[in-house]
């Protein structure tokens, strides 16, 4: 029997046949990295940390929907250091990677480590130590967040950013409007403007150090423009009519805007320089909300001139527009990815009014969303996921939804209506 | 001759000896001859006397016919002498032809004496170099036949022995044979039976290979989370090896998709699908102990 094992043994060697065995896997599952971000350590004065980072990891993390963080509650282990982890704990957990750190107080200082594992492998992906103030940690966390995401999509991450919105607040008679920047989880809201009459419209410029905005404060539409850090700004129209739907040029020169001084709502691309204005649009319908394309070569915009609003496309040096929507009766607010190849939008049908994606390449429309009043997409600037304004129950609040729609997320707790969000660009 | 001459030195001298004194004989042998006094030419002196004419010529006849009687006795005596001396000569000539004739006889006797004894000597010594040469020969002609016996003898004893070793190198060859062809046999027999033992394994093998890839590809496939966005196209193929029991020890990107993240999603599957099912007949694991995946979702 022995022998026969051998002879065995020996075809098994001279067969490369039955040796090289090969087997085929041409499906896999579609889904979210899982993750297991244990609370990091604390080492300082009080019981915990002044934030929460592995929190705030954790939270970024699922809201782009590429990852799902293992529940604190199934964690198997607390570790805070590389030497307390034990792998097979995580792999029975089926967890692919795994972030520990600890936060340490020194003086007014704090010392952030974090590493990140990669479980069936057992070795370390990434690890990093940040030294920040108390008002810095949470964008230590988002920072940690980028890292995580960035190494194991292979794409940028964008939660160390921020977005624009506009809230309203108080009674009909006595509404307040302002202007905030916040984190890109919704936190750490910052104002920018407040105003009893209506604020419009923010957006970013291509190097996120100014808003454009409209603002009714003159009790007329009127586009401005206001420096971040300094919060100078600057009148930018003052037309007749409607001074509406800024949008930044990606080369930052020029604006464009929606102006009603012919008499009907056309686009108009208008030289920050000189202030000089140009005509794109030629329409008897309404052209508004013009969006340029990551390429500067072309303009998108929302017309009314075939009877419902759709989305539009002209080329930015002027010519003939081509309709871009057909599907559902209503199609407006257009954003660009990143990357141009698609255009988030609201889209309106069966009495709904939901963000979808419209891929250019193909011209296929993906809905993303299920609300009811879903409105003013904004792409995050890697691309990965949307920013909207969406209606819950009596109100208006922020919510970020993947690009593949396989994770919706309100983000804010405020108080009040939110709209019109916009994401920002990268940090410098 | 010279030969003769240098082996009969004596014979010779003898010989020529006998000539000298013959041919001395035959020399002083004229002067035997009497002398004849007054040469014509001595003058006598003359005696004078007158005497008359008729006297005279008397006289002178007188001495004539003396003269002439003188002459003619002299004449006489001459030939007399002449035909002595003729005869003498003869008789030395035949003396000499007869001394000649015996000398040569002898000479001639002695010389085939001499060829004679030479002849027997050359004879004897003939006879002797033919008794030698035969008795050599004899020799020669023993030692052969001795020399011809030992070699048959011993061409007997190689032949013999050339026979006996290969008598035994057959035998033994044919031993070999044999054995070889028991060998070949019980390889034949052996390789037979490894076949059909290969061909019922490989059947028992190509069975639980039917049955249980397919658990295996569904484990790796439900373990495989596909980056989104990575590129069409992409495929990665992945060797992994395994342990009894199917745990997989190491899993090497034998062929990149270029994309780190889809290849790295292709380890964490195949590393997750750990342990990958295997047929709990042990003797099956060489078919599973090596497995490449490739991971090709554009098929």
């Amino acid at each position: 029997m022995r022998k026969l094992g051998l002879i065995l043994l020996l075809l098994a060697v001279v067969r490369p046949a039955w040796s090289a065995l090969t087997i085929e896997i041409t499906q896999g599952v579609e889904g979210a990295i899982p993750i297991a971000v244990v609370p990091f350590g604390w080492s300082g004065a009080g019981t915990a940390a002044p934030e929460n980072i592995s929190a705030i990891v954790s939270a970024d993390l699922n809201r782009s929907g590429r990852f799902e963080a293992l529940p604190d509650s199934d964690l198997v282990a607390h570790p805070t250091e590389a030497g307390q982890v034990q792998f097979q704990n995580w792999r029975m957990v089926n967890v692919d990677n795994l972030v520990i750190g600890k936060i340490v107080e020194t003086g007014q200082q704090y010392s952030v480590q974090f590493q990140l594992f990669d479980v069936f492998r057992g070795n370390q992906v990434a690890g990093y130590s940040f030294n920040v103030g108390r008002q810095d940690l949470r964008r230590v966390a988002h920072h940690i967040s980028d890292l995580i995401y960035e190494k194991l999509t292979g794409e940028r991450g964008a939660f160390n950013t921020q977005i624009a919105y506009v809230t309203t607040s108080g009674s009909p008679a006595n509404k307040t409007y302002t202007l905030l920047v916040a984190d890109s989880d919704g936190y750490n809201p910052q104002t920018i403007l407040t105003s009893k009459e209506p604020l419009m419209s923010p957006g970013w410029s291509p190097d996120g150090s100014q808003l454009a905005y409209v603002s009714f404060e003159n009790k007329a539409a009127q586009i401005y423009i206001q420096q971040l850090s300094t919060g100078t700004r600057r009148k930018l129209t003052s037309f007749k009519g409607i001074n509406g739907a800024p949008s930044w040029s990606p080369d930052g020169r020029s604006l464009a805007v929606t102006l009603s001084r012919d008499g009907n709502p056309e686009i108009y691309i208008m030289d920050l320089k000189s202030n000089a204005l140009r005509r794109l649009t030629q329409s008897a319908g309404i052209d508004t909300e013009p969006v340029w394309a990551p390429d500067g070569k072309s303009i998108v915009f929302t017309s009314d001139r075939g009877g419902s609003a759709q989305l539009y496309r002209v080329p930015a040096s002027g010519g003939q527009a081509q309709r871009l929507t057909f599907e559902g009766n209503y199609n407006a607010g257009a954003d660009f990815s990143p990357d141009g190849r698609k255009i988030a939008m609201v889209h309106g049908a069966g009495g709904g009014y939901r963000i979808a994606v419209l891929d250019l390449g193909s011209g296929n429309l993906r809905v993303l969303t299920d609300g009811r009043l879903d409105e003013s997409p904004s792409f995050s600037p890697n691309g990965s996921m949307i920013i909207y304004a969406t209606g819950e129950g009596n109100r208006e609040v922020l919510a970020a939804v993947s690009v593949d729609g396989r994770f919706r997320q309100r983000l804010s707790l405020q108080a009040g209506n939110v709209r019109e969000p916009v994401w920002s660009p990268f940090g410098k | 001759m010279w030969q003769a001459v240098r082996e009969n030195p004596r014979a010779v001298a003898y010989a020529v000896l006998m000539h000298l004194v013959l041919l001395t004989l035959l020399v002083f042998s004229l002067d035997w001859t009497p002398k004849i006094s007054h040469p014509p030419g001595i003058k006598v002196p003359i005696e004078a006397e007158l005497v008359d004419q008729r006297q005279l010529q008397a006289l002178e006849e007188k001495k004539l016919a003396e003269q002439r009687r003188r002459d003619e006795a002299e004449k006489q005596r001459l030939a007399e002498a002449e035909a002595k001396a003729e005869a003498e000569r003869k008789r030395e000539a035949e003396q000499k032809h007869k001394a000649e004739a015996a000398a040569r006889a002898k000479v001639e006797a002695e010389q085939k004496r001499k060829a004679e004894a030479a002849a027997k000597v050359k004879a004897e010594a003939e006879q002797k170099r033919k008794a030698e040469a035969a008795a050599r020969a004899e020799q020669k002609r023993e030692s052969e036949a001795k020399a011809k016996a030992e070699a048959e003898q011993k061409r007997k004893a190689e032949a013999a022995a050339r026979a006996k070793a290969e008598a035994e190198r057959k035998r033994k060859a044919e031993a070999a044979a044999r054995a070889k062809a028991e060998a070949e046999q019980h390889r034949r027999e052996a390789e037979l039976q490894a076949q059909i033992a290969a061909e019922q394994e490989e059947a028992r093998a190509r069975s639980a290979l039917s049955e249980y890839i397919p658990y295996i590809q569904d484990k790796v496939q439900r373990n495989w989370l596909r980056p989104p966005g990575s590129a069409a196209g992409l495929s990665c193929l992945i060797k992994v090896r395994l342990i009894p029991g199917g745990d997989v020890v190491s899993a090497t990107v034998v062929r990149s998709s270029g994309d780190p993240l889809f290849d790295r999603s292709v380890e964490t599957a195949v590393l997750k699908a750990s342990p990958l099912p295997l047929p709990t007949d042990a003797t099956l694991f060489n078919h599973f102990r090596e497995i490449n995946f490739n991971f090709d979702p554009g098929r």
